[in-house]
């Protein structure tokens, strides 16, 4: 190991100057200096590329140090500045660059563990992985780098961690042999896949990585633009892959496939063939593909075409090849020749006859590639959406049986506080144990682990609240085909709703609940993360201040598991009254996350899991004239009583009307609606003043306020039908 | 002036237990029947959680006394006995 003063070298056959650092900068004025200066004690070649920076004389930053400094009159993209300096590098007889962002989210001592993967032959390709779960970096990008190495594995076959790191080592004499077409943020997308195809080695290192605050990291991604290129750029590379003609290689195979090997051992080779590419993601491209050319009219090709397009594109052939049957004819065949008379002629074709099959077969056919083109991408995203997520589940369970508080368990923590909020927000609940005194467990079910959740977020963000709703749709679908759970919460409420509607429209029903719920979901994290500022139509402050004003005791404020109600609340924050809320922390660890995020330590739990279901404690603070909010939908630990909700008879909880009838204070039932994008109703919709009259019985007495509340909320249902989320069965027992 | 004090304590046990079957609309219960020392909660008068809220608020209106927390809460209500003698015992602090 050689050492000096200067510089730190590690363990390495290779001599000092055969490696090269490259920065990469456009104005990035305010890093780039000391980036620059650290990778200087571990290299002693630093050489920094401005692409016409406008911010800054590049060069007068570095005029006292030891760095060479090359410049672009004019801004031509990261690709090209890369070029510049390796051709630099090369005519100055280096052998490996060590490329690294001018930004600062990398630290220059990580190129320590970089110089230690350099092959003496020249050939490696190094990609330093970051350690995101360390910064704090946006979704956007994390998002934007999930995609990027998912179209690396299905170019190259490749599984590389994180294709978008500008963290990297190329070999300076092979990679100049290679031409691109990229000269941007694509190109680092296109050196990775071609290096690939030419036969260089692609390891991994894992790095730190640093998200600065905004004022001191500049980013120049155009979210539009550069999103635009990289997604042509995969498509250019994709296409490449698809045609039959191999890739040049600048290095020798060093491992040789044995084709025969399927043959020689049959149930080896199939049990590879059944794991390659197997993660959701992968075997969701690969049902996608297999249903897209089974539903095209390629005629007795579909299983050649399809194998080839699988082991081109590195897909699960099983998967590709044994999904495609269910695009066997005569069904699809007839859909697809269906819906092209239709497009073309504006209706379906009712005959089945010689002439219509045979004597017009080549009206046929054209009706059936216009249908096909129509049919196969929709087919293909339904099929791919159903294969990801029901991979995803059996993954998932697989991991809870086998791998205990293993890292593939562990739920990571999103950057915002809010998206912890998100992580236990995309629950459904569904109670399967009937109540009992003192102690209920509910089961809560999540839909949702980290990495879908994390997809809306990235959606939010990236597309906004839109883009966040666009991705429902498919969730959704998947969750009112499939989950049986889920249909079975919400089908007692939809059935009595939508009274005598067959299976297919409840199911349609119930897509739609599931849709309305999770854009409320959505609104409540935005909310909280303040990306998006809501509108609220309300008459609730006043009239609570009117109710509440005339008595000296607080006041219950009901209400039932419809529209956004967790948000409304902020609205009587204003009163001069302490605010309480009865629920069950645990069965509800999404709603105390949203009360501490947004209020802060304003509102007050009481749990009822406590002794005597907090009711003391209810009392006391209705007695100093709080506010109480309570679920009038939620049996809690209190007995219920009957009331006909919907044609039937429903339990509804007592606490509410025994406690304010106790204590002589008002109920104040209110709603939550949504009326548009941005925009949520929250009104007022009935006063109830609960006191025991003599001479009637007091169980009597109840029940009739208990009416009355049921009442309101049938209005309710009548007229917002997709906005009552009750998920447990008020009806049974 | 222990003879005093039962017979208070004896005074209140009576007015309560007829409270109780009046504001509690104890149906059937006969306030004579009610044993001194009967439990209030899950066995023996087979009181719920909502009775709780009527009897503190009872204690309230007809004693002027407050259960503060519900762990006090928890030995206050635990018998007629001891509702008895916290309520005899305030009375004679107050």
């Amino acid at each position: 190991m050689t050492k000096n003063k200067e510089i730190v070298i590690c363990d390495s056959i290779l001599g000092t100057d055969d490696c090269w650092c490259v920065i990469p900068v456009y104005n990035n004025c305010v890093t780039v200096q000391k980036v620059a200066q650290d990778c200087r004690k571990y290299l002693r070649n630093v050489v920094v590329v401005d692409d016409g920076s406008t911010d800054i004389d590049v060069r007068s930053l570095f005029h006292d140090e030891d760095i060479t400094v090359l410049r672009h009159d004019k801004n031509l993209g990261k690709g090209k500045a890369i070029l510049t300096a390796l051709k630099y590098v090369k005519s100055n007889n280096g052998r490996y660059i060590i490329t690294i962002d001018a930004d600062g989210q990398h630290y220059p001592g990580d190129i320590k563990k970089i110089i230690p993967l350099l092959s003496t032959e020249g050939d490696s390709v190094v990609v330093g992985v970051r350690r995101f779960e360390e910064s704090q970096a946006p979704a956007r990008s994390r998002f934007g780098n999930e995609v990027a190495n998912f179209w690396m594995k299905i170019e190259t076959g490749l599984s590389v961690k994180d294709c978008q790191s500008g963290f990297r080592a190329y070999p300076v004499d092979y990679i100049s042999k290679i031409a691109f077409s990229g000269s941007r943020y694509e190109f680092e997308t296109e050196i990775l896949t071609r290096s690939a195809w030419a036969g260089l080695d692609i390891k991994m290192v894992s790095v730190g990585v640093k998200y600065v605050g905004s004022k001191e990291r500049v980013s120049h991604f155009d979210l539009r633009w550069d999103n635009l290129r990289i997604g042509l750029m995969h498509a250019r590379l994709v296409g490449r892959r698809l045609m039959p003609f191999p890739h040049k290689r600048l290095t020798p195979i060093k491992e040789k496939i044995d084709y025969a090997e399927f043959l020689k051992h049959p149930i080896k080779g199939l049990k590879k063939m059944l794991k390659e590419n197997a993660t959701p993601s992968g075997l969701a491209a690969a049902a996608a593909m297999g249903i897209f050319l089974g539903v095209l009219p390629i005629l007795s090709f579909h299983m050649p075409v399809i194998l080839y397009f699988a082991v081109r594109l590195h897909l699960n052939k099983a998967m590709a090849l044994g999904i495609q049957n269910i695009c066997m004819p005569p069904l699809i065949p007839i859909a697809c020749i269906e819906l092209g008379h239709y497009m073309l002629y504006g209706t379906w074709i009712t005959e089945a006859s010689l002439r219509v099959v045979f004597w017009q077969l080549k009206d046929r056919v054209f009706e059936w590639l216009i249908g096909s083109l129509i049919l196969a991408p929709v087919a293909a995203t339904i099929a791919a959406v159903v294969v990801y997520f029901t991979a995803r589940r059996i993954k998932r369970r697989e991991a809870d049986n086998t791998c205990q508080g293993s890292k593939e368990g562990t739920v990571k923590e999103f950057p915002a506080r809010a998206g912890s909020l998100w992580k236990s927000t995309l629950h459904l609940s569904v109670n399967r144990v009937p109540g009992v005194r003192m102690s209920k467990k509910i089961k809560t079910k999540k839909r949702g682990n980290s990495l879908g959740i994390w997809f809306f977020i990235a959606f939010l963000k990236v597309f906004g609240l839109r883009g966040a709703y666009s991705l429902l749709n498919l969730v959704c679908f998947y969750y009112a085909l499939f989950d049986k759970e889920a249909i079975s919460a919400a089908s007692e409420y939809v059935r009595r709703r939508f009274s005598g509607c067959s299976t297919f429209q409840m199911r349609r029903h119930i897509y739609r609940l599931f849709i309305s719920q999770g854009r409320q979901l959505i609104d409540r994290y935005a909310s909280v993360s303040g990306k998006i500022k809501y509108e609220v139509n309300s008459d609730v402050y006043d009239l609570v201040e009117n109710a509440v004003g005339k008595h000296e005791k607080g006041a219950i404020l009901l209400t039932g598991h419809v529209g956004n109600w967790q948000t409304s609340m902020s609205l009587l924050e204003n009163l001069d009254k302490k605010l309480y809320i009865v629920m069950r922390p645990e069965d509800n660890p999404a709603l105390v996350d949203f009360l501490k995020i947004s209020h802060g330590s304003k509102i007050n739990i009481i749990s009822p899991e406590q002794e005597m279901g907090g009711a003391i404690e209810i009392v006391n603070a209705l007695s100093q004239g709080g506010l109480v909010f309570m679920m009038g939908d939620r049996k809690y630990d209190f007995n219920t009583t009957e009331a006909v909700f919907l044609g039937d008879k429903a339990k509804f909880p007592q606490g509410a009307f025994r406690i304010a009838a106790a204590a002589g204070c008002p109920i104040i039932v209110w709603f939550s609606n949504k009326t548009s994008e941005r925009m949520y109703n929250v009104r007022v919709k009935g006063v109830l003043n609960p006191c025991y009259r003599k001479g009637k019985e007091k169980g009597t007495q109840i029940k009739e306020w208990a009416q009355e509340f049921a009442s309101l909320l049938e209005a309710y249902t009548k007229e917002h039908p997709y906005q009552c989320f009750l998920f447990h069965n008020v009806w049974g027992e | 002036m222990s003879d005093d004090k039962e017979k208070k304590l004896q005074e209140i046990r009576e007015k309560l237990k007829v409270l109780l079957v009046e504001s509690l609309s104890l149906e059937g219960v006969d306030p004579k029947k009610i044993k001194d020392d009967e439990v209030l909660f899950n066995e023996g008068l087979g009181l719920d959680s909502l009775d709780a809220v009527e009897i503190v608020v009872l204690l309230q209106r007809n004693f002027g006394l407050n259960i503060k927390d519900i762990n006090e809460g928890m030995k206050i209500l635990y018998s007629l006995e001891t509702l008895s003698k916290y309520i005899q015992e305030n009375a004679d602090n107050g």
